[in-house]
């Protein structure tokens, strides 16, 4: 076998594991999965899929049970629009207060009409590398 | 002072463009005199943004509240500590404390003497010199950190997350490795311009490149105590874009370290070489890119300013300039040999390279997919560590199978039976481990076989390290120290290299425990005087009280009594800790109880006013050994970069003939 067959061959053998294990490795929505901002959010659309939600944290709308790790809040879209209930079962992030931005995984269920999220992250919007938090699995 | 810095950070630009002039003009003249200057003009770039730099911390230091950086991330009750790491605590700073780094590297590189006689001395300073212009350009009129506004009495402080010591170093740790690798770059450019395309740039900017790696790893490691210990979510990990945007040129840098070596002893892999540091460089920017122009999401908060859009226009800039350069020199860049067998040290460093750098597109692709998703169709995507999990540790674990038998490979061709007869030692013992893990009651088939190639590993490194200095102490009848310390000195890039892949297989070994062996209890309440049991340990809660924390702070903390086997074992205080300028957003305070085999980990939630707690407690086995390898990593790299006599020699890694026989035989 030549050199530049063996570098051809070797080079599809390389590339070819590479997109398997990617793939693979992108099978399930926990891996990879869609993200919406809440004012585009459409719940009906997904309900009980496991699907990433990102909006401004509303002021009135915490409830923090530290009885029961419950936390509570509404989301909003960066453009306005109906907001979004999110229970989350787990620590409440240390900067969770007005105007953060907050991104849920979850998935939402028509019945209670929230949005389950197992993970939280918070950000702060107007700084440089100032805030970070992350919660979950 | 804020105009002395202005000032300064204008002459910065100015001494640039005439740096840059200068070398430009002795490229087609070689004149030394507008050589001199160009080099003269870097000493200049360096005072000017020492200066520059010197006013902020000045302005800083001395509370000057009409700097509305200082406005913005200072305060009168910061401690000086802290107000000194204010200097990169915003986007501004950190633009200058870069320029001011990258200038003190561009100065020593200019006028040091590892280019002096060398026709790339015109063409390497002026790729360093590219980038201190796009740097001081952005804290000259983009951003900069020098604008005044009307005095306010008090600052807003530091925010309270970065108020910790490993945050406090992790990005100048971070800064000097992104910065670090634009050197090797630099050098590369130089040689593709100059057309000087022998392994030169490669020895020249050999060290430059370790101690970037090195500073890279340390500010990973750093940004990985500071998540544990302050975020308290119970890991130091979460693939978050920004932590991955560290990892990329780390992991490239790791393949070009390796790969190097392969072009110094055999002139082979030259193309290879050229790209791989032309992409770890890129990579930096687009590290420094994601971090300031918030364009993924990162759970890390950052303005979208004018910052990201200069930022990308330098990145496809140094991007089409850098593969340019490549281009026009590949056909001089062909090796005239190739890989001879699959038995033998280049075929290996080959697949360890191919294995790094599939490791980090992977990190790529899942770093940029949500971008590709939204404009393919129309619909973000988020991308999770459960996907980083499974798309990297293939990769890895045959990284660590290749980690245990690299010792053992000759150049050029080897053969299977003998690597095989050197390697079953460790490959034994590696063995040994999963099955006594195994007989102790660990049940997880992929974690066992993984501990028990990381010990594969450590074995076949522990062994090497061993046997060459009790070889070296028999043959030359030296003591015993005298033989290990002469072993390792005079071989250092060899030992040195060990070392490190030691303290690889130590992390790998707390990665390994912590992911598949982690216990969590999340928001167990207690009352004064209960307990709970994790683990071994039962933690009982004794006390819930108050302490004021340095000038600024408070903290609401519990007294955790931790006992095991009926005895106790430790107290752990975790906190809240409140700030004065920032009270909405308390401080996490980890209460740790860290041992060799395992960390209890556990996080204050809330508290009520009857007394009751709210806990998170975590055990995560091994977590000690993930900065034990750390500091071994760390020392490693040291010994492989540190200069004088035998710092230069080639590393042989030969099955016949080990280091230290070579050196025997040279000093017997």
């Amino acid at each position: 076998m030549g050199r530049n067959v063996r570098i051809a061959v070797s080079t599809v053998v390389v590339v070819g594991a590479i997109a398997a294990v990617l793939l693979l490795a992108g099978g399930s929505p926990k891996a990879v999965g869609k993200s919406f901002d809440v004012g585009t959010y459409n719940p009906a659309a997904y309900a009980h899929q496991y699907v990433a939600i990102e909006g401004n944290l509303m002021a009135n709308g915490v409830q923090w049970d530290p009885k029961h790790s419950e936390l509570r809040f509404q989301l909003v879209g960066n453009n306005g629009g109906s907001p979004m209930t999110v229970v989350y079962h787990g620590s409440k992030p240390d900067n969770f207060y007005q105007g953060v931005i907050v991104d849920a995984k979850g998935s939402y269920d028509p019945q209670q009409n929230v949005f389950e999220a197992d993970t939280l992250q918070t950000k702060c919007p107007s700084k440089y590398q100032v805030d970070t938090h992350t919660m979950g699995n | 002072m804020p105009v002395l810095g202005q000032i300064a950070l204008y002459f910065c630009v100015g001494l640039i463009v005439i740096a840059l002039i200068a070398y430009g003009v002795t490229m087609r003249s070689t004149d030394p005199r507008t050589l001199a200057t160009g080099r003269r003009a870097t000493i200049g770039i360096f005072a000017m943004f020492s200066v520059a730099v010197a006013s902020l911390w000045w302005s800083i230091l001395t509370d000057d509240f009409s700097v509305v950086y200082v406005q913005e991330y200072s305060a009168r009750d910061l401690s000086a500590f802290y107000k000194v790491t204010d200097l990169w605590a915003g986007n501004p700073g950190s633009l200058l404390f870069w320029g001011w780094v990258l200038s003190g590297y561009t100065m020593v590189v200019a006028n040091g003497h590892a280019l002096r006689g060398r026709r790339m001395a015109v063409f390497v300073p002026p790729f360093l010199l590219l980038n201190l212009l796009f740097f001081s350009s952005m804290t000259a009129f983009v951003v900069p950190p020098f604008v005044t506004a009307p005095p306010t009495p008090d600052g807003a402080g530091l925010n309270p997350l970065l108020q910790d010591p490993f945050m406090a170093i992790h990005p100048v740790a971070l800064y000097l490795g992104y910065i670090g690798m634009a050197v090797p770059f630099a050098f590369a450019a130089g040689a593709l311009a100059s057309g000087e395309l022998d392994d030169f740039w490669i020895r020249a900017s050999r060290r430059w490149a370790l101690i970037g790696w090195m500073f890279l790893s340390c500010g990973l490691l750093l940004g990985a105590a500071w998540a544990y210990h302050v975020l308290g979510w119970g890991g130091y990990w979460g693939w978050d874009p920004v932590e991955n945007a560290a990892l990329l040129p780390w992991l490239t840098g790791t393949a070009f370290l390796h790969s190097v070596m392969i072009q110094e002893r055999k002139e082979m892999l030259k193309v290879w070489n050229v790209l791989l540091i032309i992409v770890t460089y890129l990579l930096t920017l687009f590290g420094d890119y994601t971090v300031r122009s918030g364009v993924i999401n990162s759970v890390h908060a950052f303005a979208r300013s004018a910052v990201g859009t200069n930022f990308l226009i330098f990145l496809v800039t140094m991007t089409v300039l850098g593969f340019g350069l490549f281009f026009w020199r590949l056909p001089r860049l062909r090796s005239k040999s190739g890989v001879e067998r699959y038995a033998s040290k280049e075929a290996s460093f080959l697949a360890n390279n191919i294995l790094f750098v599939a490791i980090a597109f992977a990190v790529f692709w899942g770093t940029i997919y949500p971008l590709v998703s939204k404009a393919l169709t129309g619909i973000s995507a988020t991308v999770g560590p459960p996907f980083y999990n499974r798309a990297t540790a293939p990769f890895f674990a045959a990284l660590l199978l290749l980690l245990g038998v690299c010792p053992f490979i000759a150049w050029q061709k080897s053969s299977w039976a003998r690597i095989g007869r050197r390697v079953w030692p460790s490959a034994a013992i590696g063995f040994g481990v999963t099955l006594v893990l195994w007989a102790l009651g660990l049940q997880k088939p992929l974690a066992l076989a993984a501990f028990g190639v990381a010990a594969y590993v450590l074995a076949t490194h522990l062994i090497e390290l061993v046997r060459g200095g009790i070889a070296r102490r028999h043959r030359l009848r030296e003591p015993v120290l005298t033989a290990f310390g002469r072993l390792y000195i005079r071989n250092r890039r060899t030992y040195g290299g060990y070392w490190v892949h030691v303290g690889v297989a130590l992390i790998a070994v707390g990665v390994i425990g912590s992911m598949a062996y982690a216990q969590k209890m999340e928001g167990v309440s207690l009352q004064l005087g209960q307990s709970v049991q994790i683990g071994p340990y039962t933690v009982r809660y004794t006390d819930l009280s108050d302490r004021t924390v340095g000038q600024n702070a408070y903290e609401v903390y519990a007294h955790l009594d931790v006992q095991r086997d009926g005895h106790s074992v430790a107290v752990v205080e975790p906190s809240k800790r409140f700030f004065h300028n920032n009270p909405l957003q308390p401080q996490t305070q980890v209460g740790l109880h860290s041992t060799l085999s395992q960390d209890l980990y556990v996080v204050l939630n809330s508290w009520a006013p009857d007394g009751s707690i709210n806990l998170n407690l975590f055990i995560n086995p091994l977590v000690m050994w993930i900065w034990i390898g750390g500091f071994v990593l760390v020392a490693g790299t040291l010994l492989a970069a540190w200069p004088g006599g035998y710092a230069e020699a080639i590393p042989h890694y030969h099955e016949e003939t080990l280091p230290w026989q070579h050196e025997a035989v040279s000093s017997w």
